[in-house]
């Protein structure tokens, strides 16, 4: 690991974590992981499907309890007040159909604090969303836009992005990313977890290679770039070759 | 936080319910409308047809009433479900408050929700009487400041005598039941919302899960209301073995104090299980 991570303060600290589901015996989804997240980083998630990727982001958010070890954000266990500094975007589509988008933006500036409700008008405008528009009348992808509006819109420290370039068409998945680069606060960071490596590896600073639950490698993107002399989506195909 | 969560709690129930309590307003409006219409001194025909239309008017209301009552617990359960397990899970528990104030907001909203719909339904009851009041006091051809008088007098007296037949002022009745029917309302709806939590459990068919474990709920609270009864059965058959005239609230009350304590205990333990699940066993499709 490079040195610069040890010396940051961790914005993220996952110690010995464990994760087994009730009626898997003893499979581990997530198995005796460390992690130690700095701030100020653009970090990629990757690995396999079943790898744990959505299990250990769940466990960061407090959606899931568990079965050992401990994750600290910002010094603290999941709970509320860790949630306060966390803007998740989940693989579904967590919105209310029956609410306008207006409703939502409205719900998120009630709910969290650095919720930047000009920013979100903005993107939607610059979009050719109407605020007025009900979620239901919506496509998929409109409202993954929406969603991810939502979550990018706030000044949070840690951005946890769940596949949010994933069932979208390539032009979306431009502005998504150019929404999160532009959006992006120096101070925080960003986990970005995909399957589309070659899509996001540009904005990369840092990978995170999941295998069976365990964390296989952390290191920067240039490392990988200068050490294997391959692109990360390169070096991904070699380590997970079937 | 807490008023926030409920603000959005009652803007996600408001519409079915207020839809519900629209379409029983307008079956009650029908049935006052087919009161005014009875007259004895319509030849025979119209005199049944308006006795016909009243049955089937009064068959309508019974049943606005038990699809409202029972429509708004399943409006509460399928919201608690989508909300707290399906995908808007995600953003339900992800929000900056503890699943204690989550929960709080939930079961709050949802009470005074099932309340409201009570107090819907009791309003209702109150325009009929007052319509069937009404119209036989225009009928029966007397002053009405006399008639008024008269049932006056006969609530008064009814009142008075209400303390020597049920050993309890009708005040104090009144006041105990409807302490009774808020404890067993709350209780009512923390064993739906419990059930939901408990259904999570059958993490393939969480749905049958949750009906399941409200029959089993159900079925363990019978159980329990025959024990309760126990006390009623024993003064009744006492009194009777000794020919003896004990008053009614003395009879009943170990029975019902007996359901209100329970519904107490039941509800904790629904609150507990709610929260287990809602932290602990949290596991959102």
């Amino acid at each position: 690991m490079n040195e610069q991570y040890m010396n940051a303060a961790p914005l993220l600290q996952i110690n010995d974590l464990c994760k087994r589901y009730p009626g898997m015996g003893s499979y581990m989804s997530v198995f005796h992981m460390n992690l130690t997240i700095p701030r100020g980083r653009i970090i990629g998630l990757l690995g396999p499907n079943g790898c744990g990727k959505t299990t250990l982001i769940k466990m960061i958010n407090g959606l899931l309890a568990p079965t050992s070890g401990t994750v600290y954000i910002n010094g603290m266990f999941p709970g509320a007040q860790s949630k306060r500094v966390i803007s998740y975007l989940p693989e579904r589509t967590y919105l209310d159909n029956g609410m306008k988008v207006r409703q939502m933006v409205d719900y998120f500036g009630d709910f969290y604090e650095d919720f930047s409700k000009e920013k979100a008008y903005s993107m939607l405008e610059s979009l050719g969303i109407s605020p007025e528009a009900r979620l239901k009348t919506l496509s998929k992808g409109t409202k993954e836009k929406v969603q991810l509006i939502l979550v990018m819109s706030r000044n949070a420290e840690l951005y946890i992005l769940d596949e949010p370039i994933a069932g979208v068409d390539p032009a979306a998945r431009d502005y998504i990313l150019r929404t999160i680069i532009t959006n992006y606060n120096p101070n925080s960071t960003i986990i970005l977890s995909t399957h589309l490596i070659s899509d996001i590896e540009n904005v990369l600073d840092d990978v995170i290679f999941m295998k069976n639950g365990s964390l296989m490698l952390y290191t920067s993107v240039d490392a990988i770039r200068d050490q294997q002399n391959k692109s990360v989506d390169a070096y991904f195909r070699e380590v997970y070759a079937c | 936080m807490l008023g926030k969560l409920m603000k959005y709690e009652w803007r996600g129930l408001r519409l079915p319910l207020l839809i519900m309590l629209g379409i029983l307003g307008g079956t009650t409006l029908l049935t006052c409308a087919i009161i005014f219409t009875i007259n004895p001194k319509m030849d025979n025909v119209s005199a049944g047809f308006s006795t016909m239309s009243l049955v089937l008017c009064i068959l309508l209301y019974y049943f606005g009433i038990i699809g409202c009552s029972v429509g708004t617990m399943l409006i509460i359960a399928i919201r608690f479900y989508k909300t707290t397990y399906t995908d808007q899970g995600y953003l339900t528990h992800t929000l900056p408050v503890t699943s204690t104030t989550l929960l709080a907001a939930k079961t709050i909203t949802a009470v005074l929700c099932y309340l409201a719909m009570l107090a819907g339904i009791f309003a209702t009851i109150m325009i009929i009487l007052g319509a069937i009041y009404i119209h036989v006091s225009n009928l029966s051809g007397y002053d009405k400041v006399y008639i008024d008088r008269m049932v006056g007098e006969v609530l008064s007296e009814m009142s008075m005598s209400f303390r020597e037949d049920y050993g309890i002022s009708l005040g104090g009745f009144i006041t105990f039941y409807t302490v009774f029917m808020i404890i067993a309302c709350i209780s009512s709806i923390m064993i739906i919302l419990g059930c939901v939590s408990l259904g999570q459990l059958y993490t393939k068919h969480r749905i049958i899960g949750a009906i399941i474990a409200y029959f089993a709920i159900v079925s363990v609270q019978q159980v329990i209301s025959y024990i309760a009864m126990l006390p009623t059965y024993s003064k009744m058959l006492r009194a009777e073995a000794l020919s003896e005239t004990i008053p009614m609230f003395e009879v009943i009350s170990p029975t019902m104090i007996i359901s209100l304590l329970w519904a107490v205990v039941v509800s904790v333990i629904m609150h507990i299980i709610n929260l287990h699940m809602m932290t602990k066993r949290l596991n959102l499709e």
